[in-house]
């Protein structure tokens, strides 16, 4: 017999696994949601779980009703990448996680530390985990149906077409320039006609209108206000985030529009 | 192509680079020669993120 919480509720239970407490207590709901993650019927209890049992349908229509129905239906049939998760890469998870994009693959090699906090979308509770880890459970918090492909690695030009093979997008989310560069030319040499989508120049305050989303390399997105700075702040960074994220969203609902 | 950055003011570790029209590849930047008519595209990356 173990304690665990079921939608809210206390409940004692002798079952063994999440699926099989949920065809005991509900039957109709296929959906099972445990420690903020979408999790399978074998998932083994454990004492203090904290399980949710929801309809599918109901679940994902009441997050993602806000939405155009065509193009909630594209973006959860849609698989993006980002390639780092600092102040950009985990800001854009959390907003393609929101907008119900289906599927991300995420990578980056480091852990989160107190430099983070001032603008990278984690909290003291995740001080010490995997960069990849901690956004994982982030985008479980927001959206257990979007699946997580996690690399907890240092992205290079070889591992890079293994990684992204397969993405609808990619977003260049990483801090060093010379990285950025790297990652561009791979993805361009290596996987053409994945779309690209970079950060390039977001320090400072106090001139939120200098951000912008141009294109160049005959396509690649390329967001932010294009000057060095060295102290980078939370909100300049999230705008430009949120011009990459929405030119992410622009070339999902393109593709659909193509394929139709 | 790596010396004719350079001697542009161009960081070549920070640039992505396209020459007639084609991505050139990181390692091939060094090696890549140019010619007259060539048109590049170059974008210098600045950090942050």
């Amino acid at each position: 017999m173990m304690r665990v919480t079921v939608n809210g509720v206390l409940t004692d239970t002798d079952s063994g696994t999440v699926g099989e407490l949920g065809r005991h207590l509900y039957p109709d709901r296929g959906i099972y949601v445990a420690d903020g993650r979408q999790v399978g019927g074998d998932t083994p209890l454990h004492e203090g779980m904290r399980i949710y049992f929801g309809k599918g349908e109901d679940m994902r229509t009441a997050m993602l009703d806000r939405n155009d129905p065509d193009v909630s239906r594209c973006l959860s049939s849609s698989c993006v990448g980002i390639a780092g998760l600092g102040g950009l890469g985990s800001n854009i998870a959390a907003m393609l996680a929101r907008a119900g994009v289906g599927k991300l693959i995420i990578a980056d090699f480091d852990s989160v530390d107190l430099g983070n906090l001032n603008r990278q979308n984690y909290l003291v509770e995740d001080l010490g985990l995997a960069k990849t880890d901690a956004t994982e459970r982030m985008v479980g918090r927001i959206s257990p149906f979007t699946r997580i492909e996690k690399h907890t690695a240092r992205l290079t030009p070889d591992n890079i077409p293994r990684v992204f093979g397969g993405c609808d997008a990619v977003c260049e989310a990483f801090d060093a320039a010379d990285q950025k560069a790297m990652l561009v030319s791979a993805v361009m040499e290596k996987l053409p006609g994945v779309p690209l989508v970079c950060g390039s120049g977001m320090a400072g305050y106090g001139n939120a209108n200098s951000v912008v989303s141009r294109t160049v390399l005959g396509g690649v997105v390329l967001c932010g206000d294009g000057t060095e700075g060295r102290y980078l702040m939370s909100p300049h960074v999230n705008i430009c985030a949120g011009h990459m994220a929405d030119a992410v969203l622009k070339i999902l609902t393109k593709k659909e529009n193509t394929d139709v | 192509m790596a010396v004719w950055l350079s001697e542009n003011g161009y960081d070549v570790p920070r640039t992505a680079v396209l020459l007639n029209g084609r991505i050139v590849p990181r390692a091939e930047m060094e090696s890549t020669a140019l010619k007259n008519s060539d048109t590049m595209e170059i974008v210098s990356f600045v950090g942050g993120g």
